[in-house]
């Protein structure tokens, strides 16, 4: 994962002068981890690459905002992370809904998505891994996405998501447990 | 305590909070207490940590294509990209400019229209000094029926004056006409580059 450095300090100053150019490069620098990030959560590659682009531009449009004494890698990322669990609010607000019965999580998965023998198929562990990310709701996975891999505290989750602090607790450990019952199938 | 199940064992929340690094020292420390005497809850963390760490070490997916082309296509061609505040009067003075300029290019060429429309080279003098510079035109067309009047010599002299004098005015238009169309389009594109590449 590439994380800011003294280069990308000159990158991110020229951009903010308005040069495509040098946006350009951090674009090329980051594109895999943001990429990632969209990936993990919303599991459709052309998707995730559209919303990837999407961060970087909207990232750009903030420019102005960042401090450049921190590192770019997480910020464009987070930038990643809210923009895909806004679409995911936005486009499927019935899998989202806080109020819903939180046991009835493995009725909204797809077989596909949730039967680790297709991931089994793909011969990857790290596919069914994902498989099993993916067959999450879409607030579970926004928990694990922010604590796992942007190492977010329980505060700052709950602020981006707009949940209380319990409730961050709950979906992490919830989800998790779903992770763990369905690793488990696929193991057997 | 708030961390046991069943009055004996840690519940999952307390094993997640301690995975997470989010206990506080006592209840950190207590939980740590239990784990190493109850093989229970000592199983359960390590099932829990083996999540964690296959979460962790998830491999990155390549990219399939380079997105940067797609993003600064995005950023040369959209409008939402933030624009360089402007001040009122800048706007305003660009677009009295323009006004200016806009109106010097009809004058123009109207003027350009009527002077076509003349056959004869004294007709075309005239009317280029009557379009170009109405009073003086117009004092040259009065002192130029004096001068008919009074004979063929002095009235070429006289005209010849007098197309000198069309000749500087138009000049003098064509050159302010351009002046005015250059600095204010140029003005307009420059604001327009400049939100295009801010």
């Amino acid at each position: 994962m590439t994380d800011s450095s003294s280069g990308d300090l000159a990158l991110l100053s020229r951009a903010r002068r308005g040069d495509s150019d040098a946006f350009g490069t951090l674009v090329r620098d980051y594109q895999t981890s943001v990429f990632n990030v969209c990936y993990r959560l919303l599991g459709e590659r052309r998707e995730a690459e559209d919303m990837t682009q999407e961060a970087f531009v909207r990232a750009y449009q903030r420019l102005d905002t960042f401090d450049v004494a921190r590192p770019f890698g997480p910020w464009i990322r987070r930038v990643a992370a809210n923009l895909c669990l806004n679409h995911l609010h936005v486009s499927r607000p019935d899998l989202v809904s806080l109020d819903e019965d939180r046991d009835g999580a493995k009725d909204e998965t797809t077989p596909e998505d949730s039967d680790p023998e297709v991931a089994r198929d793909r011969g990857e562990r790290s596919e069914a891994l994902r498989a099993a990310l993916l067959s999450l709701p879409p607030h579970y996975r926004g928990v694990i996405e922010l604590r796992h891999y942007h190492a977010m505290s329980y505060s700052d989750i709950a602020g981006a998501m707009k949940v209380s602090v319990s409730d961050v607790k709950s979906h992490l450990f919830r989800a998790r447990k779903l992770l763990a019952t369905r690793l488990k199938q696929y193991d057997r | 305590m708030t961390g046991k199940r069943n009055q004996t064992h840690l519940d999952d929340e307390t094993l997640d909070a301690l995975l997470d690094d989010a206990l506080d020292e006592v209840h950190a420390r207590a939980a740590h207490d239990h784990l190493a005497v109850c093989a229970t809850c000592a199983t359960r963390l390590a099932a829990l940590q083996a999540v964690f760490i296959e979460l962790n070490a998830l491999p990155d997916v390549p990219v399939s294509r380079d997105l940067a082309p797609g993003v600064r296509a995005r950023l040369l061609g959209d409008a939402r990209v933030p624009v360089q505040p402007r001040s009122f009067g800048a706007d305003l003075l660009r677009w009295v400019l323009a006004a200016q300029a806009l109106i010097a290019v009809a004058l123009f060429m109207a003027s350009v229209r009527n002077l076509a429309d003349q056959t004869t080279f004294t007709g075309f003098l005239a009317s280029a000094g009557n379009l170009v510079s109405a009073p003086m035109s117009q004092a040259g067309s009065m002192t130029r029926d004096v001068s008919v009047a009074l004979s063929d010599g002095l009235s070429s002299v006289w005209t010849l004056l007098i197309s000198a004098t069309a000749w500087s005015a138009f000049t003098v238009v064509a050159v302010l006409t351009c002046a005015l169309c250059l600095v204010g389009n140029g003005l307009l594109l420059r604001s327009t580059s400049t939100r295009r590449n801010s």
